[in-house]
């Protein structure tokens, strides 16, 4: 007998021919051995499928087309950080327009920018250009074995074109990339000397451990090292980071320095602007302008021209100051005789008696002397609750403006970022590798812009990332809504709830820092993850 | 949710009790939503469908037959909500023209049958080469396999003869074997398809 062809077979093994049929085709299958294994086959194929289909996973095909593409993800990316902007933008225009002199409000805590700022550059200050330079070397070599992977790996699909058109590229960015900037003049080294007898007619940019500027200059100069002694003259303004700092010589514009030491014994026409452990203007020193310093401990024995705007621990002074002084100390401020202050004293400090001015220094204008109060505890301050309740506001709105427009980005549970956060680390690799990616983007001049918006993104995505975490928590907490109309109102409130949770853990006591990152890893892993899903999806259905 | 309790709450939902079509919303809208995005190819159709579906669900609760399974039921009265909206974007109230039977088995003879998926992302393909099917292979299939209607049932979902099901059915499948051996090709999902190897 013959065999029956495969789409009766197929079905056969639905259970869908009729009674005869089917005893025809049982009994020839006792007889045929040719038969038998493509009828268990077909029989394997379709529990395959019913499986496969009964147990989609509802988010698997939420993400399929949820976005689209790779300008999709891009673009709603893009719309998130807008959302993030335009609200925390207006919220805090709001909130400065009715809360009055608060303090401004800002997404990013702007004083842990400035302590890591302040710690990047301590750490630069110290370890200086070496570290640099060594990063700068690592990034290259990275990017060229990325480069050299990548044209293996198209030599090996026979992409000739492509290898070509990147072996170009590759070739004009290594030639392109060191030359960061040619409108001056660099030295390096380990101890770099601009002899009395040069004088450089080009903005100067130093990197060295020891330099010394005994000529001139004529434009600005820029060092950064570890000593730095001027006995010449610079006619531009001098930017330094540096351990220490002497200015025996001149300098006719403005100084800009981080240090641990400054002492200027000679000139500095312009302004000074110091952040430093140490400062001391000596008798011979001479600032023509301001001088504004934060600065652990301050002399100023020689002369000011204008304003002295410190904020100190402790200042002592026997000098001259051409109008007013104002300082802000920690601790002490003492004027010896015959310290001279041409306009007003105005002091503040903690306690009364931390004042003293001895009988011979002169004040020509009023001395005032105002107490500090100490700051009480953030936690009983009515305004501090205010405020984060304007934050959890904006979190709220942004997350729910987000949700409207990009409901599959809030698919991830938190559970699963839990599970595989130790793994996989994706949000671990979000935190670190953008601004390194970015800085490396930055090298080079065409990068520049794109690693400057790289860099915002991801401040932004760090932003965003509270929210992530709150509305999984919410989700957790709460689950979805039954009502499909009222699902809006339902992800609003469980997001408050998840928000409310969010702001308790990064504002506690004590552990606020590692809740934050915590937080700060968990919203990136579920974003990330997110957006690797639906790109995934994509890609496989462009297959 | 276990038949006992599933049974108590069809008897809460059929009294009007709000709560009950809740929990029916909770428990079975992730498969609905499945279902209709299989069937429409589009998410967004899809969740606009599965809303639909629960919204009406109060009233055609009311031709429920307390005999079939609650499931089966409510996921045929999502297929035919799904066919309905894909007739209406059609002129003609035919959905697709029935196939030409007189060659069945043009499309791939090589093709073997699909077997074992281990992994979740072999699955995942999987899936996404049924969402990615044309319509006419996609609709007969997903009713089959996700819904386990009979033929007659798709027949008439369908408005098509029980032997064109059939065809569409296995032709179905015969483009989803393809499909995945191309991605086997290109060396995405190397482990896929296994091929049933001395069968013909």
């Amino acid at each position: 007998m013959d065999c029956f062809s495969e789409l009766k077979y197929s079905i056969y093994v639905d259970g869908e021919l009729p009674a005869e049929e089917r005893w025809q085709v049982d009994e020839h299958l006792l007889e045929c051995p040719r038969c038998r294994p493509l009828v268990a086959a077909l029989r394997r194929e379709a529990s395959l499928l019913s499986d496969v289909l009964q147990s989609t996973p509802a988010e698997a095909l939420e993400t399929a087309t949820g976005l689209g593409s790779a300008l999709g993800i891009l673009g709603a990316f893009s719309g998130m950080v807008a959302v993030a902007v335009g609200v925390v933008m207006t919220l805090t225009w709001a909130g400065r327009e009715f809360l009055g002199s608060a303090p401004l409000f800002n997404p990013l805590n702007r004083a842990a920018i400035i302590t890591v700022f302040v710690d990047a550059a301590l750490y630069l200050a110290n370890q200086g250009a070496s570290m640099l330079y060594s990063i700068v070397t690592t990034l290259s070599a990275l990017m060229l074995g990325f480069l050299v992977l990548v044209a293996v790996r198209l030599a090996l699909r026979r992409n000739s074109l492509s290898m070509g058109l990147l072996a170009g590229l590759g070739l004009a960015f290594l030639l392109g990339s060191p030359a960061p900037a040619t409108a001056m003049e660099r030295r390096g080294g380990t101890v770099v000397t601009v002899p009395a007898s040069q004088t450089i007619d080009d903005s100067l940019f130093v990197a060295g451990q020891s330099v010394s500027i005994n000529g001139t200059v004529n434009g600005n100069v820029y060092v950064w090292c570890q000593r730095v002694v001027i006995r010449g003259d610079i006619k531009g303004d001098l930017f330094t980071g540096n351990q220490s700092l002497e200015i025996n010589g001149t300098v006719e514009g403005n100084v800009y320095t981080y240090s641990q030491n400054v002492v200027v014994r000679g000139h500095v026409t312009r302004g000074l602007h110091a952040f430093s452990a140490n400062l001391e203007v000596d008798k011979d020193g001479q600032v023509g302008t301001d001088t504004e310093a934060f600065s652990g401990d301050a002399r100023v024995d020689g002369a000011v021209g204008r304003d002295l705007n410190l904020r100190v621990g402790t200042l002592e002074m026997t000098g001259h100051v051409g109008r007013n002084v104002h300082v802000q100390a920690g601790d002490t401020i003492t004027v010896f005789a015959p310290a001279r202050i041409d306009g007003n004293l105005e002091a503040n400090v903690n306690s009364s008696d931390h004042v003293h001015i001895e009988p011979g220094a002169a004040v020509a204008g009023k001395t005032d002397v105002h107490l500090t109060e100490k700051a009480p505890s953030r936690y009983s301050q009515p305004r501090f609750y205010v405020w984060q309740a304007v934050r959890l506001g904006a979190a709220l709105l942004t997350g729910f403006i987000l949700f409207l427009l990009f409901p599959t980005l809030f698919a991830g549970r938190i559970e699963s970022a839990l599970g595989t956060l130790s793994a996989v680390g994706i949000g671990f690799v979000l935190l670190i590798v953008p601004p390194i990616a970015a800085v490396a983007a930055g090298i080079t001049l065409v990068g520049l812009p794109m690693g400057l918006l790289g860099l915002m993104a991801w401040i932004a995505g760090l932003y965003l990332a509270k929210v992530f975490v709150a509305a999984a928590i919410g989700r957790m907490l709460v689950p979805p809504g039954a009502d499909p109309k009222r699902q809006n109102v339902a992800f609003a409130l469980s997001l408050l709830l998840g928000l409310v949770i969010v702001f308790v853990a990064i504002n506690l006591p004590y552990i606020a820092w590692l809740t934050k990152f915590l937080v700060l890893l968990l919203g990136l892993d579920l974003l990330g993850r997110q957006v690797l899903v639906t790109w995934r999806r994509t890609r496989s259905r462009m297959a | 949710m276990d038949e006992g309790k599933l049974s108590a709450v069809l008897g809460r939902a059929g009294s009007g009790d709000a709560d009950a079509y809740a929990e029916l919303f909770r428990e079975f809208q992730p498969r609905v939503l499945a279902l209709c995005r299989y069937l429409l190819g589009s998410f967004e159709d899809a969740e606009d469908a599965a809303s639909e579906v629960f919204a009406r669900l109060q009233r055609s609760m009311k031709t429920y037959d307390a005999a079939l399974p609650f499931p089966k039921w409510l996921m045929s009265v999502a297929s035919h909500h799904c066919v309905d909206q894909l007739r209406r974007r059609r002129v003609q109230q035919r959905i697709f023209d029935p196939p030409d039977e007189r060659t069945p088995e043009a499309v791939a003879p090589q093709t073997s049958p699909l077997e074992e998926l281990v992994s979740v992302e072999e699955q995942d393909a999987v899936r996404a080469a049924i969402a990615a099917l044309p319509e006419r292979s996609r609709l007969p299939l997903v009713l089959r396999y996700y819904n386990e209607l009979s033929y007659d049932e798709i027949a008439a979902t369908l408005s098509l003869s029980r032997a064109n099901v059939a065809t569409l059915i296995f032709r179905a499948k015969q483009e989803l074997r393809e499909a995945l051996a191309r991605n086997e090709k290109v060396g995405k999902n190397p482990k896929l398809a296994k091929a049933h190897k001395g069968t013909y």
